[in-house]
Protein backbone atom coordinates (compact mmCIF):
# COMPACT_ATOMS: atom_id res chain seq x y z
CA UNK A 1 0.00 0.00 0.00
CA UNK A 2 2.72 2.27 0.89
CA UNK A 3 4.44 1.40 -2.31
CA UNK A 4 1.93 2.34 -4.29
CA UNK A 5 1.10 5.52 -2.32
CA UNK A 6 4.36 6.42 -3.17
CA UNK A 7 4.18 5.79 -6.80
CA UNK A 8 0.94 8.03 -7.11
CA UNK A 9 2.65 11.01 -5.05
CA UNK A 10 6.01 10.53 -7.48
CA UNK A 11 3.96 11.20 -10.67
CA UNK A 12 2.59 13.84 -8.72
CA UNK A 13 5.65 15.59 -7.88
CA UNK A 14 7.43 14.35 -11.28
CA UNK A 15 4.62 16.16 -13.07
CA UNK A 16 5.80 19.61 -11.20
CA UNK A 17 9.62 19.24 -11.68
CA UNK A 18 9.01 18.01 -15.19
CA UNK A 19 10.10 20.32 -17.99
CA UNK A 20 7.69 21.73 -19.80
CA UNK A 21 7.26 23.56 -23.33
CA UNK A 22 4.18 25.49 -24.18
CA UNK A 23 3.16 26.75 -27.53
CA UNK A 24 -0.71 27.55 -29.12
CA UNK A 25 -1.74 25.29 -31.55
CA UNK A 26 -1.74 28.01 -34.21
CA UNK A 27 -1.05 31.51 -35.48
CA UNK A 28 -1.93 33.78 -37.65
CA UNK A 29 0.62 35.97 -38.87
CA UNK A 30 -0.25 39.81 -39.53
CA UNK A 31 -0.93 40.09 -43.20
CA UNK A 32 2.13 41.33 -45.33
CA UNK A 33 2.08 44.75 -46.00
CA UNK A 34 3.11 46.98 -49.05
CA UNK A 35 5.25 49.38 -46.93
CA UNK A 36 7.30 46.32 -45.35
CA UNK A 37 8.70 45.81 -48.83
CA UNK A 38 9.07 49.33 -50.33
CA UNK A 39 8.93 52.97 -49.54
CA UNK A 40 5.34 52.90 -50.83
CA UNK A 41 3.87 51.67 -53.64
CA UNK A 42 4.79 54.19 -56.08
CA UNK A 43 8.96 55.49 -55.78
CA UNK A 44 10.59 57.77 -57.22
CA UNK A 45 13.65 55.97 -58.92
CA UNK A 46 16.64 57.29 -60.87
CA UNK A 47 17.36 54.74 -63.01
CA UNK A 48 19.11 51.23 -63.07
CA UNK A 49 18.06 48.45 -61.42
CA UNK A 50 14.80 49.06 -58.96
CA UNK A 51 16.26 48.54 -55.10
CA UNK A 52 15.92 44.48 -53.69
CA UNK A 53 12.54 43.67 -52.54
CA UNK A 54 13.40 43.02 -48.44
CA UNK A 55 13.01 39.77 -46.37
CA UNK A 56 9.76 40.56 -44.34
CA UNK A 57 10.37 39.87 -40.95
CA UNK A 58 7.51 39.09 -38.22
CA UNK A 59 7.73 39.08 -34.44
CA UNK A 60 5.52 36.63 -32.88
CA UNK A 61 5.62 38.11 -29.10
CA UNK A 62 5.24 35.19 -26.43
CA UNK A 63 4.91 33.04 -28.80
CA UNK A 64 5.88 30.15 -25.93
CA UNK A 65 6.71 29.48 -22.58
CA UNK A 66 9.13 27.23 -20.68
CA UNK A 67 8.58 25.50 -17.40
CA UNK A 68 12.05 24.94 -15.52
CA UNK A 69 11.27 22.91 -12.04
CA UNK A 70 13.78 23.81 -9.73
CA UNK A 71 16.28 22.72 -9.35
CA UNK A 72 17.34 22.47 -13.45
CA UNK A 73 18.46 25.56 -15.46
CA UNK A 74 17.00 27.26 -18.74
CA UNK A 75 21.47 27.81 -19.08
CA UNK A 76 21.45 23.97 -19.60
CA UNK A 77 19.32 23.84 -22.44
CA UNK A 78 19.59 24.89 -25.74
CA UNK A 79 16.46 26.32 -27.44
CA UNK A 80 16.21 26.40 -31.17
CA UNK A 81 13.25 26.54 -33.43
CA UNK A 82 13.10 25.97 -37.30
CA UNK A 83 10.34 25.69 -39.46
CA UNK A 84 9.45 22.35 -40.84
CA UNK A 85 9.43 21.83 -44.53
CA UNK A 86 11.66 24.89 -45.34
CA UNK A 87 9.08 27.53 -45.55
CA UNK A 88 5.28 27.65 -46.16
CA UNK A 89 3.27 26.93 -48.65
CA UNK A 90 0.21 27.96 -50.60
CA UNK A 91 -3.13 26.65 -50.46
CA UNK A 92 -3.86 24.20 -53.54
CA UNK A 93 -0.76 25.66 -54.81
CA UNK A 94 3.33 24.63 -55.46
CA UNK A 95 4.41 28.04 -54.41
CA UNK A 96 6.38 27.88 -50.89
CA UNK A 97 7.79 31.56 -49.11
CA UNK A 98 10.98 30.26 -48.26
CA UNK A 99 10.84 30.79 -44.23
CA UNK A 100 13.46 30.97 -41.26
CA UNK A 101 12.67 31.57 -37.27
CA UNK A 102 14.58 31.87 -34.66
CA UNK A 103 14.46 32.83 -31.20
CA UNK A 104 14.65 36.33 -29.49
CA UNK A 105 14.21 37.55 -26.13
CA UNK A 106 13.91 34.82 -23.63
CA UNK A 107 12.39 35.96 -20.47
CA UNK A 108 12.21 34.82 -16.85
CA UNK A 109 7.99 35.79 -16.40
CA UNK A 110 7.49 33.89 -12.79
CA UNK A 111 8.82 32.17 -10.42
CA UNK A 112 7.65 30.11 -7.06
CA UNK A 113 9.20 27.60 -4.86
CA UNK A 114 8.67 24.84 -7.65
CA UNK A 115 10.23 26.36 -10.69
CA UNK A 116 10.54 29.38 -12.80
CA UNK A 117 8.46 30.06 -16.09
CA UNK A 118 9.77 31.64 -18.85
CA UNK A 119 8.99 33.19 -22.35
CA UNK A 120 10.50 33.21 -25.53
CA UNK A 121 9.18 35.47 -28.67
CA UNK A 122 9.50 34.02 -32.11
CA UNK A 123 11.01 35.86 -35.34
CA UNK A 124 9.78 34.65 -38.32
CA UNK A 125 11.87 35.38 -41.89
CA UNK A 126 9.98 35.22 -44.80
CA UNK A 127 11.08 35.34 -48.50
CA UNK A 128 8.84 36.51 -50.55
CA UNK A 129 10.02 37.16 -53.42
CA UNK A 130 9.56 34.53 -55.66
CA UNK A 131 5.88 33.88 -54.94
CA UNK A 132 2.11 35.09 -56.18
CA UNK A 133 0.23 36.57 -53.89
CA UNK A 134 -2.15 34.18 -51.73
CA UNK A 135 -2.56 32.24 -48.16
CA UNK A 136 0.16 30.32 -46.68
CA UNK A 137 0.89 28.19 -43.85
CA UNK A 138 3.44 25.99 -42.76
CA UNK A 139 4.58 24.59 -39.18
CA UNK A 140 6.92 26.12 -36.85
CA UNK A 141 8.94 23.37 -34.38
CA UNK A 142 10.46 25.12 -31.03
CA UNK A 143 13.18 22.56 -29.55
CA UNK A 144 14.55 22.78 -25.89
CA UNK A 145 17.15 19.80 -25.80
CA UNK A 146 20.33 19.23 -23.14
CA UNK A 147 23.70 20.18 -23.91
CA UNK B 1 2.49 8.22 4.72
CA UNK B 2 6.30 9.45 5.59
CA UNK B 3 8.18 6.00 4.00
CA UNK B 4 5.39 6.89 1.46
CA UNK B 5 6.36 10.96 0.71
CA UNK B 6 10.12 9.47 0.98
CA UNK B 7 9.62 7.04 -1.56
CA UNK B 8 7.48 9.47 -4.09
CA UNK B 9 10.56 12.19 -4.14
CA UNK B 10 12.77 9.19 -4.67
CA UNK B 11 10.95 7.84 -7.49
CA UNK B 12 10.21 10.99 -8.83
CA UNK B 13 14.21 12.69 -8.71
CA UNK B 14 14.60 9.15 -10.88
CA UNK B 15 12.44 10.08 -13.41
CA UNK B 16 13.25 13.90 -13.50
CA UNK B 17 16.84 13.12 -15.65
CA UNK B 18 14.69 11.62 -18.81
CA UNK B 19 12.40 13.99 -18.45
CA UNK B 20 14.48 16.88 -19.03
CA UNK B 21 16.29 15.48 -22.12
CA UNK B 22 14.35 16.99 -24.72
CA UNK B 23 11.01 18.68 -25.19
CA UNK B 24 9.29 19.69 -28.69
CA UNK B 25 6.80 21.67 -29.67
CA UNK B 26 4.55 22.49 -32.91
CA UNK B 27 2.02 24.96 -33.94
CA UNK B 28 0.84 25.82 -37.39
CA UNK B 29 1.09 29.37 -39.14
CA UNK B 30 -1.20 30.92 -41.31
CA UNK B 31 0.30 34.36 -43.08
CA UNK B 32 -2.05 35.99 -45.54
CA UNK B 33 0.18 37.63 -48.63
CA UNK B 34 -1.81 40.33 -50.46
CA UNK B 35 -1.71 41.73 -54.07
CA UNK B 36 0.91 43.90 -54.08
CA UNK B 37 2.73 46.23 -56.94
CA UNK B 38 4.88 48.65 -56.70
CA UNK B 39 5.93 51.25 -59.11
CA UNK B 40 9.23 52.75 -59.68
CA UNK B 41 9.03 55.37 -61.63
CA UNK B 42 11.19 58.67 -62.74
CA UNK B 43 10.29 61.88 -61.04
CA UNK B 44 12.06 63.91 -63.73
CA UNK B 45 13.66 63.58 -67.35
CA UNK B 46 15.63 65.77 -69.17
CA UNK B 47 15.80 65.33 -72.92
CA UNK B 48 18.87 66.86 -74.79
CA UNK B 49 19.13 65.67 -78.63
CA UNK B 50 21.92 67.93 -80.19
CA UNK B 51 20.64 69.31 -83.46
CA UNK B 52 22.39 67.29 -86.02
CA UNK B 53 20.34 64.41 -83.88
CA UNK B 54 17.47 66.48 -84.55
CA UNK B 55 17.94 67.00 -88.30
CA UNK B 56 18.31 63.12 -88.45
CA UNK B 57 15.51 62.56 -86.88
CA UNK B 58 13.50 64.90 -88.84
CA UNK B 59 14.37 63.72 -92.43
CA UNK B 60 17.19 61.43 -92.05
CA UNK B 61 16.64 59.75 -95.48
CA UNK B 62 14.34 59.61 -97.66
CA UNK B 63 12.59 57.56 -97.47
CA UNK B 64 12.83 57.28 -93.43
CA UNK B 65 14.61 53.92 -92.41
CA UNK B 66 13.22 54.05 -89.05
CA UNK B 67 15.79 50.98 -88.61
CA UNK B 68 18.81 53.39 -89.15
CA UNK B 69 17.89 56.19 -88.00
CA UNK B 70 18.09 55.68 -84.53
CA UNK B 71 19.11 58.97 -82.30
CA UNK B 72 22.14 57.43 -80.98
CA UNK B 73 21.62 58.37 -77.05
CA UNK B 74 20.05 61.32 -75.81
CA UNK B 75 21.76 63.01 -72.70
CA UNK B 76 19.87 62.57 -69.23
CA UNK B 77 19.98 64.19 -66.54
CA UNK B 78 19.20 61.45 -64.72
CA UNK B 79 20.11 57.86 -64.39
CA UNK B 80 21.53 57.01 -67.51
CA UNK B 81 18.85 56.65 -70.35
CA UNK B 82 18.40 55.04 -73.46
CA UNK B 83 16.54 57.03 -75.82
CA UNK B 84 15.81 57.33 -79.56
CA UNK B 85 14.33 59.35 -81.44
CA UNK B 86 12.89 58.07 -85.26
CA UNK B 87 10.60 59.59 -87.75
CA UNK B 88 7.29 57.94 -88.46
CA UNK B 89 7.20 57.11 -91.91
CA UNK B 90 6.69 60.16 -93.93
CA UNK B 91 9.73 62.20 -94.18
CA UNK B 92 10.29 65.80 -93.07
CA UNK B 93 7.19 65.40 -90.37
CA UNK B 94 7.69 67.81 -87.30
CA UNK B 95 6.50 64.56 -84.89
CA UNK B 96 9.39 62.74 -83.77
CA UNK B 97 8.58 59.60 -82.11
CA UNK B 98 10.48 59.46 -79.20
CA UNK B 99 11.27 56.60 -77.23
CA UNK B 100 12.69 56.41 -73.49
CA UNK B 101 13.70 53.05 -72.55
CA UNK B 102 13.31 51.86 -69.07
CA UNK B 103 11.29 54.68 -68.22
CA UNK B 104 9.50 52.77 -65.01
CA UNK B 105 9.73 49.85 -63.33
CA UNK B 106 7.16 47.36 -61.81
CA UNK B 107 7.39 44.53 -59.35
CA UNK B 108 3.82 42.61 -58.70
CA UNK B 109 3.09 39.40 -57.12
CA UNK B 110 -0.13 39.32 -59.36
CA UNK B 111 -1.12 39.87 -62.80
CA UNK B 112 -0.74 43.52 -63.45
CA UNK B 113 -1.69 46.39 -66.33
CA UNK B 114 0.09 49.75 -67.01
CA UNK B 115 -1.48 52.61 -68.54
CA UNK B 116 0.47 55.30 -69.93
CA UNK B 117 -1.20 58.88 -70.58
CA UNK B 118 -0.05 62.32 -71.41
CA UNK B 119 -1.35 65.03 -68.39
CA UNK B 120 0.38 67.42 -69.45
CA UNK B 121 1.52 67.50 -73.28
CA UNK B 122 2.91 71.05 -73.83
CA UNK B 123 6.32 71.71 -73.18
CA UNK B 124 6.30 75.30 -73.22
CA UNK B 125 9.53 77.50 -73.55
CA UNK B 126 11.43 78.90 -71.03
CA UNK B 127 10.43 82.37 -72.65
CA UNK B 128 14.65 83.52 -72.74
CA UNK B 129 16.15 80.91 -74.86
CA UNK B 130 12.85 79.44 -76.46
CA UNK B 131 9.36 80.46 -77.45
CA UNK B 132 6.16 78.68 -78.50
CA UNK B 133 6.26 75.28 -77.65
CA UNK B 134 7.10 71.30 -77.98
CA UNK B 135 3.94 69.17 -78.34
CA UNK B 136 3.72 65.83 -76.91
CA UNK B 137 1.20 63.08 -78.29
CA UNK B 138 0.42 59.66 -79.12
CA UNK B 139 2.31 58.08 -75.79
CA UNK B 140 2.30 54.25 -75.91
CA UNK B 141 4.43 51.92 -73.93
CA UNK B 142 5.84 48.47 -73.89
CA UNK B 143 6.97 45.90 -70.91
CA UNK B 144 9.68 43.62 -71.17
CA UNK B 145 11.34 44.83 -75.02
CA UNK B 146 7.83 42.60 -75.96
CA UNK B 147 7.19 44.67 -78.97
CA UNK B 148 3.90 45.12 -78.31
CA UNK B 149 2.72 48.76 -77.89
CA UNK B 150 0.11 50.16 -76.44
CA UNK B 151 -1.46 52.70 -74.02
CA UNK B 152 -2.60 50.19 -71.63
CA UNK B 153 -0.14 47.06 -71.64
CA UNK B 154 -0.67 43.73 -69.52
CA UNK B 155 1.57 41.41 -67.74
CA UNK B 156 -0.34 37.94 -66.85
CA UNK B 157 2.87 36.24 -65.68
CA UNK B 158 4.11 38.85 -62.85
CA UNK B 159 6.73 36.47 -61.42
CA UNK B 160 7.02 37.66 -57.92
CA UNK B 161 8.25 40.92 -56.32
CA UNK B 162 11.57 39.70 -57.40
CA UNK B 163 11.16 40.12 -60.71
CA UNK B 164 11.63 43.56 -62.01
CA UNK B 165 9.49 44.35 -65.44
CA UNK B 166 10.90 46.74 -67.46
CA UNK B 167 8.36 49.54 -69.10
CA UNK B 168 9.68 51.33 -71.86
CA UNK B 169 7.33 54.58 -73.35
CA UNK B 170 7.44 56.36 -76.44
CA UNK B 171 5.45 59.45 -77.52
CA UNK B 172 6.08 61.91 -80.95
CA UNK B 173 7.14 65.61 -80.30
CA UNK B 174 6.00 68.09 -82.51
CA UNK B 175 8.60 70.91 -82.74
CA UNK B 176 6.57 73.35 -85.20
CA UNK B 177 6.03 75.24 -83.08
CA UNK B 178 9.40 76.13 -81.01
CA UNK B 179 11.83 78.44 -81.71
CA UNK B 180 15.03 79.35 -80.49
CA UNK B 181 15.18 83.29 -79.27
CA UNK B 182 18.31 84.64 -80.77
CA UNK B 183 20.97 84.89 -79.65
CA UNK B 184 20.72 81.78 -77.92
CA UNK B 185 21.88 78.38 -79.75
CA UNK B 186 20.04 75.85 -77.62
CA UNK B 187 16.62 76.37 -75.77
CA UNK B 188 14.93 74.86 -73.04
CA UNK B 189 11.14 73.73 -73.23
CA UNK B 190 9.78 72.13 -70.18
CA UNK B 191 6.97 70.91 -67.76
CA UNK B 192 5.26 68.28 -69.75
CA UNK B 193 4.18 65.00 -68.06
CA UNK B 194 3.28 61.35 -68.87
CA UNK B 195 1.41 59.53 -66.06
CA UNK B 196 1.82 56.07 -65.51
CA UNK B 197 -0.32 54.07 -63.53
CA UNK B 198 -0.36 50.40 -62.67
CA UNK B 199 -3.61 48.43 -61.47
CA UNK B 200 -4.67 44.99 -61.14
CA UNK B 201 -6.56 42.88 -63.63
Amino acid sequence: MGIVVAWLLSLGLAGAMELRLELPPQVAVDPLRPEELAPAVAVPWEGGEAPWVPVVERRLPSAFRVWVPKGASLAAFDVEARVLGSGLRAEGQPSRIPAKVRVEGLRLVASNPDGDLWEGDLVLSLDVSRVLAGSFSGTLQVTLSGR
Amino acid sequence: MKKALFLAVVLAMVGVPMAFAQATGNTSIYVVYPRIAILYYRSSITLQPSASDLITAFAGGNPVNTGATTISTFTSGLGTLEGDATTPATPFSTNVLTTINNFYQVRANYQFQVTVSITDGTLQGDGTTGSGNILMSNVQTELNDSGTWATTVQQPTPGGLGTIHKGDVRFNLDFSGASLIAPNTSATFGDGVVQTVVAFY
